[in-house]
Order: structure tokens, then C-alpha cells, then sequence
């Protein structure tokens, strides 16, 4: 009998993704990624987020790319990532320092530096309207306010509950802290592992687990959102390690600090039946503020955590949070299973024939 | 956009291979590594690929194969990934490969020595299906606690009359860890024990290497009165080759409804019939 | 072409059949300037596994600072914190060995790598070897004193626990020890 091959797989596989590629553009239409980034600003705050890559460049190349399809541009930043040397690790960072565009506190009505509405479609009516077009106009936002505050030195609403004694402050941990992209996440998980995991989560995942948690599963209650801000962050490393840091850039980031009602730690003694003020705090690349907002309340639960509660458990919240692990196991259901069927054939049939 | 030799970044290889030796020095026991994402999606076999790229140079030949063939769509994707970067030489023949990739099987034809068969794990922890914790399996493995394990196949004997659990069947490595062969076969699990290769198991989206080293016991858990048993393909032959003792597809013809068989190994099945004299 | 990419590959495929294969020798290579006082493949095998997220211990003075300079690792005087350790058998003391990490119940891998020089591997005292990696029996000659043997079995007496040995000599030939090999001296 003559040579037999093999045949098949390369030829249909090279098919589809000419099929895929080779898209029907109508002629003209084709957007680059400069309009990517010129125009969808929100979609590559949350592609950068969920990446744990900042660059607004290759997020837009990566949204174009996708076909705007929000988990693959994630996925192929993060693959993009992998390819990265990852030599340094900034310096600390404070937030006391950031260019402040857009503060609101929940809790106070005034507060040092006042609230500053900055630009935000929260008060938008969201009327389907097909005549918006792009303002060249300057408008008040782009007026610096005549006040006496500097916008990169606004002071903190935290600090004022801290000076009316009704928060603790954490001790400081300046520690490098444990990167889970470079040693996998180990239970139970550093606070620095939770506060990174969640920042890389998928924004829809992290907004259902931070609901879960406040709707009835865990605090079941509203936290009070003490401060989020937004704004211009400048990063700075540190090569030799001898307090000569270099300014690298700045990077765009939303940060929640919100305040949950607790009970004074038991150690406390006389105090055990005050109540005092804990923090759960959020802070994502990018505008992301509902999901910063979320990322507080898991933050807290999971640092605080309640009897019982799903939310409470870091297992159950970082591991199924991370939009490249959950698409990426989901949808290769449908690979082919042949062989492990064909095993599973056996065991029923195997049942269904009894055993004497 | 310039890519990487294999892919990854240099230190992104080293931490690889720092838990890969780890897991050759530890038998059956589950290394947690960071697992960088990959061009091809989780799941879909990126623990094996980061092996594979860990391990792969100029001076390989590299087959890949999943679901027994070298040309099912995701192993001709992940060898293209693999080639693309590295121009390294492949090879459906599992003799003429240094390095193989595999998803759902080991090769009919055995390992050679300083072989490395590679497998694409989905889910590393054999006790998964007993609990759910991470921190609590870590915990079992540590005090070599595995009596969930043993009790699950012992309820599936009461319950159903026999062992029920088909593909992944779990093993007990070097006489300390239970451990979860990847969804190969039961049919293979045999060859994992005292093999002349070594093989690595990665889980890209669980995290974890592990391996079982050439010249390892490798024991299923089953009972004195309940053991071990194999997919049975008795009294079947291969409708292409002929070949019996192998493990088979099983396919139904469109027409006449009837059911039959083909060698699941595509490549060991060519070999055998392009040999002179084969049976067919 | 050979590039640092390929040597590294290179060097860590051997130590992947010798982990898998301990009691094998091989011959190392690769081709490096080398400032340390260690040989060749002591360096080669530095550069193969090192970088800024291990951290290592070595005692010659000159050594750190290139081991350092050349991948990032981090130099811990702390013996007992050492993910690997490079020495010259002469510098090997019991204190040294007893200070050597050799991981949790649930964390057997958080655990040093040893990574000694001796004098010769191919004659010297002989050694039996047994356990997974070796089919029957492996014996090995080398100029290596079997008290420190003793020590190693003493860390690797409660598998998983234990540490892992990279032997090398001054001709660059390396042979490995894991932990699951059990060692007899004839």
C-alpha cells in the first residue's frame, strides 16, 4: 500500500485565520490606532487596568487590533507583557502628590481643597444622541481654580479622620512588595498580592464580587466612600539603590479610600465596644472608578474577613477574577475532548454492564 | 513587532527553569510558578507551551501533538507559535523528537532516554475534587494526608460497582505525592512508571510544574480487589491499520450507522503502516 | 550564532538531563569572561538560573560583586536565607551545611541549592547512587569528602524536604545530586 500522511490541521487552521484577518474593510473606513486613542479613552483605561500595563499607545494598537473586543486586547497586552524585561520596581509612591483632576469625598460635604467635579459622565443624562461632537472650546475644567491649594499637594480626607482620632493609621509598610506576576500567589495571600490581583481583575468580575459583598453576602452595607481621586501620579525608580531616584513619568490613576464602621479590635481592652473606622482601598491604572471603588470593598473584606462570606475568602475572589485565566479556561471547552470522552465512554459503559 | 528568542524574556525563562529543576527534584510534587500569559490563550495549553519555551534550542526537534495527533488545529497552532520564534526543526515521529508536546496523550511508541515529553495540565491538584481550598490541598500534600482521595474511589465502588473516574486518573509518585497525571488516558498511565524519558507536566492558568523524572514509581490508587483498569479495547482493530492493543477513536460511519475504530496515535499508526510488511 | 540566549539555553538543558539523571556527567562549554575564581561552569550555571529575584551566597570577597553585576541576584550574608550557594568543597564547614534552608512540609522547593566546586569528578572517592533518575544503580568517582555526603543525607532525611547539590570541577564537568538520590560511599 502506498504512503500514507498526515493531513488536515495546518491547511483549516491556516483557513480561518486568513478568514479572520482579512477583513471586509469598507473602503476609507478603516480606523488607525491614533483614532483608537484619540477617541476611546475609557475603553483604554480599562484595557491598561486589566492588563497591569500602562501605555496608551499599545493598549489603542491592542483595541484596534482586538476588534475592540475588550478580553482579547487584554489578552494580547498581557502576552505582549510577558515578552518585557521587568528590571526595576518604582520607589514609593504618595498619593498626597498626585496631580489631582477629579476629587469627590462621599462623606463630607466640604473638605480641605474642596471637591472637585473634574470631567466625569456621572452626570450625564444617558440619552442615545447622535449628534455629539468634539468641543474645541476651552471650557472651566481647563481654567486652574484661584485657590490656596496646590492641585498636586490636596490634602486627604483620611487625614482629617485621623486627626479627630476616629481612624488608625496602618503602620507604614514600606516593604518591596510581593509582585504575583513574577512568584505565583501563595494562600493565604499578603495584602499586597490581594491589592494586586484585584487591580489586574476584570472590571465586570470585580464589580460583581465588590456587589456581592455590600449587597448581602459579607458587610452587607454601604461603605462611605472617604475620598476617590484622579490624577497625574509621577513614578520614580531608584537603579542603585542609594536614594537617588530618577522621574520616569507619570502615570494616570484612580484611587478609592473607603470607610467601613467597624468594631474596635478586641485587644484594645476597655475600647472593645467602640466603634472606629477601617479602610478599604482601591487603586487602578487609569479613569476606572467604579471598579476602584469595588476594588475597596473586596480589599476590605478580604482583609477583614467576615464568617461565611464568599467574599471573605481570598481564594475564592483572586482566583476567579483575572479575565485571561476565566475566558481562556472557559473557551477551551471547546477544543476537542476526544480522547478524555472516549475514557469516560468506558467508565459509563463499564457501569451500565455492572459488575457481578 | 521584534520578538524574543522562544517568546519569553530571559528572567521570565529562568524563573521556568529554576521551578522546573525544583519539580525534577521533587517528584510528583506541584511547584507554584508565575506563569506569564502566552499568545495563546489560557487553558489551551500554556503551562506545556512555557515548558517548552523554558527548554527549547537550536539543537532540538520538536513534535506536537494533542488529542494523538500532530495535525489536530491546536497542536499545529502551538508548534507554529514554538517555530515562529524559534525556527527550531520538528517531527511527527516520536523517536526522531527531542522534545515533545503533548496534550491527552503519551505516544505509543515509549521514551527514550534524555527524551522530555512535555503535557499541558488543565487542573494539577488531584484533590480538587475532594476540596476545593488551595491552601487546604497544599496543606494535605504537606502531612501526606490523602485519604479524601482513596475515599472518593472507594464511594464510586459503592456507589456505581467500580471505579468511575476515566481520564486523569490519579497516581502516587515516587511512593510521597498523589498527583494528577493530566486528562491522559488511564491506558497511559502505565507508561509514566519506570520510563527511560523524562516528563514535565505544566499548568499555565493553575500556575504549577511538576514532573515525574525517568526510572519513578508511578502507582495508580486503586484496591487489591478493585484495581486498576485500562480502557478496554478488546477484541477491537484499527479499520486503518489493523493494529490492536493501541488506544482508539471511536467513530461512527455517517451511512450505515456502524460503529468503528481508528488509532488514536496518528503518527505511530502511519509508521506502522509504511513499514514493510505491516499489517495492512 | 551563540548568543547568551542560546549558552544559557544550552547549559540549562544539561542540568535538566543531569537533575533527571543524577550520578551523569556532562562537560560544560560555554565560553565566558570570567572574573570570578570559580570555574567556567560555575559561572555558566550562575548566569543559567540567577536574577534579581533569588538571592545567593558565596564567601570569596570578589565573588558577590560579580555574580551581582552579571544577573541581579541579591547577595545575602545570610546563609540560612540562600536560595543557592557557590562554594569550593575547602569552604565547606558543618555550620554552613546546618545553616542551609531546606524548605516547608508545604513548601519543599523553598530550598538552597548547593552549587560546590571540587577538585576532580572521575576520580576521587567512588559513590553509589540510588533512587528516581537512576535505573539500577549509578556510580560516580569524585574528590569529594563523604562527611559533607553525610551532612546532605542528614538535610535530605525527611523527603521532601532537603537541598539539591550541583557538583562541579575544575575541568568544567558537572554532575548533580538531588535530593531523592541516595548516596553510599564504596
Amino acid at each position: 500500500m502506498g504512503y500514507v500522511a498526515v493531513k488536515g490541521g495546518t491547511k483549516a487552521i491556516q483557513a480561518s485565520v486568513d478568514m479572520y484577518k482579512n477583513k471586509k474593510y469598507i473602503p476609507g473606513m478603516e480606523i488607525s490606532a491614533e483614532h483608537v486613542k484619540a477617541n476611546m479613552n475609557q475603553l483604554i483605561n480599562q484595557v491598561m487596568s486589566e492588563a497591569s500595563l500602562y501605555d496608551r499607545e499599545l493598549a489603542s494598537h491592542a483595541i484596534k487590533q482586538a476588534e475592540g473586543n475588550m478580553e482579547e486586547a487584554v489578552f494580547l497586552l498581557r502576552a505582549h507583557r510577558s515578552t518585557l524585561p521587568r528590571l526595576y520596581y518604582s520607589t514609593v509612591t504618595n498619593t498626597r502628590e498626585m496631580f489631582v483632576e477629579r476629587r469627590v469625598s462621599a462623606s463630607f460635604k466640604d473638605i480641605p481643597g474642596g471637591q472637585i467635579l473634574g470631567a466625569s459622565p456621572d452626570f450625564t443624562h444617558r440619552l442615545l444622541d447622535d449628534s455629539v461632537t468634539y468641543g474645541s472650546e476651552e471650557t472651566e475644567g481647563d481654567i486652574p481654580p484661584d485657590y490656596n491649594y496646590e492641585l498636586n499637594n490636596l490634602p486627604k480626607v483620611i487625614d482629617y479622620l485621623e486627626s479627630e482620632g476616629l481612624f488608625t493609621k496602618e503602620p507604614e509598610d514600606n516593604s518591596t512588595p510581593d509582585d504575583i506576576t513574577k512568584r505565583s500567589i501563595e494562600f493565604p495571600s499578603s495584602r499586597s498580592e490581594r491589592l494586586q490581583s484585584l487591580t489586574r481583575g476584570q472590571t465586570g468580575a470585580v464589580t460583581s464580587l465588590g456587589y456581592v459583598e455590600i449587597r448581602g453576602y459579607g458587610y452587607s452595607s454601604h461603605p462611605n466612600i472617604g475620598e476617590v481621586r484622579v490624577g497625574q501620579q509621577p513614578v520614580h525608580i531608584d537603579p542603585a539603590g542609594d536614594g537617588d531616584a530618577y522621574y520616569i513619568g507619570d502615570v494616570e490613576l484612580t484611587e478609592v479610600e473607603a470607610f467601613m464602621p467597624a468594631d474596635e479590635a478586641e485587644t484594645a481592652g476597655e475600647r472593645a465596644h467602640e466603634k472606629t473606622f477601617k479602610i478599604g482601598y482601591g487603586l487602578t491604572f487609569g479613569q476606572n472608578e467604579t471598579k476602584t471603588i469595588a476594588m475597596s470593598v473586596l480589599d476590605y473584606s478580604l482583609s477583614h474577613p467576615a464568617e461565611a462570606s464568599p467574599t471573605a475568602d481570598d481564594e475564592f475572589v483572586l482566583l476567579h477574577i483575572d479575565s485571561v485565566e476565566s475566558t481562556g479556561f472557559i473557551s477551551h471547552l471547546k477544543l476537542p475532548h476526544y480522547v478524555t470522552f472516549q475514557s469516560v465512554l468506558d467508565r459509563v459503559r463499564q457501569t451500565k454492564g455492572g459488575r457481578d | 513587532m521584534k520578538q524574543n528568542y522562544a517568546f519569553l524574556d530571559e528572567n521570565s525563562k529562568k524563573e521556568i527553569r529554576r521551578k522546573t529543576l525544583k519539580a525534577i527534584a521533587i517528584p510528583g510534587y506541584q511547584v507554584p510558578f508565575a506563569s506569564r500569559e502566552l499568545p495563546i490563550a489560557r487553558g489551551w495549553g500554556t503551562g506545556g507551551l512555557q515548558l517548552t519555551l523554558s527548554l527549547v534550542g537550536q539543537s532540538d526537534t520538536v513534535k506536537v501533538i494533542d488529542q494523538g495527533s500532530d495535525e489536530s488545529v491546536n497542536a499545529v497552532n502551538i508548534r507554529k507559535l514554538i517555530q515562529d520564534t524559534t525556527d527550531v526543526q520538528d517531527t511527527i515521529y516520536t523517536d526522531a523528537a527531542t522534545l515533545i508536546q503533548s496534550r491527552h496523550r503519551i505516544p505509543e511508541v515509549p521514551l527514550k532516554p534524555y527524551q522530555i515529553l512535555v503535557l499541558q495540565v488543565p487542573l494539577p491538584e488531584p484533590l480538587r475534587p475532594v476540596e476545593p481550598s488551595e491552601r487546604i490541598t497544599k496543606m494535605l500534600h504537606a502531612d501526606r494526608e490523602y485519604s479524601g482521595a482513596w475515599l472518593r474511589l472507594f464511594e464510586q465502588i459503592m456507589k456505581y460497582g467500580s471505579i468511575t473516574d476515566d481520564a486523569d486518573y490519579p497516581v502516587l509518585v515516587n511512593g510521597r505525592y498523589v498527583m494528577a497525571p493530566s486528562p491522559i488516558p488511564r491506558f497511559d498511565n502505565p507508561k509514566m512508571e519506570n520510563n527511560d524519558g523524562l516528563i514535565l507536566l505544566g499548568a499555565g492558568r493553575e500556575k504549577k510544574i511538576y514532573a515525574v523524572p525517568p526510572y519513578t514509581k508511578v502507582t495508580p490508587l486503586a484496591f487489591e480487589d478493585y484495581p486498576f483498569e485500562v480502557e478496554s479495547f478488546d477484541g477491537i482493530t484499527c479499520r486503518e491499520s489493523g493494529l490492536t492493543g493501541v488506544y482508539m477513536d471511536e467513530l461512527v460511519n455517517e451511512e450505515t450507522g456502524e460503529t468503528y475504530y481508528v488509532t488514536n496515535d496518528t503518527s505511530y499508526m502511519l509508521e506502522e503502516m509504511n513499514k514493510e510488511g505491516s499489517v495492512r | 550564532m551563540t548568543t547568551m540566549v542560546h549558552n544559557t539555553q544550552k547549559h540549562y538543558r544539561e542540568l535538566v538531563d543531569l537533575f533527571s539523571r543524577p550520578g551523569e556527567v556532562r562537560i560544560s562549554t560555554f565560553d565566558i569572561p570570567n572574573f570570578t575564581n570559580f570555574p567556567d561552569a560555575v559561572l555558566a550555571t550562575v548566569l543559567t538560573l540567577f536574577d534579581n529575584e533569588i538571592t545567593f551566597y558565596t564567601q570569596d570577597q570578589k565573588n558577590p560583586g560579580e555574580f551581582q553585576t552579571l544577573t541581579g541576584g541579591q547577595f545575602s550574608e545570610n546563609l540560612s536565607e540562600a536560595d543557592y550557594v557557590v562554594v569550593k568543597e575547602h569552604e565547606l564547614t558543618e555550620d554552613v551545611m546546618r545553616s542551609l534552608k531546606t524548605g516547608t512540609l508545604g513548601s519543599p522547593e523553598k530550598s538552597a541549592t548547593l552549587i560546590i566546586e571540587v577538585d576532580s569528578i572521575g576520580e576521587g572517592r567512588k559513590y553509589s547512587l540510588k533512587g528516581p533518575g537512576i535505573k539500577t544503580a549509578n556510580e560516580i568517582e569524585m574528590t569529594f569528602d563523604p562527611k559533607w555526603m553525610i551532612h546532605r543525607m542528614e538535610l535530605c532525611s525527611e523527603f521532601p524536604l532537603g537541598i539539591d547539590m550541583i557538583l562541579i570541577d575544575r575541568r568544567n564537568q558537572l554532575t548533580v545530586i538531588p535530593r531523592t538520590t541516595i548516596t553510599e560511599v564504596e
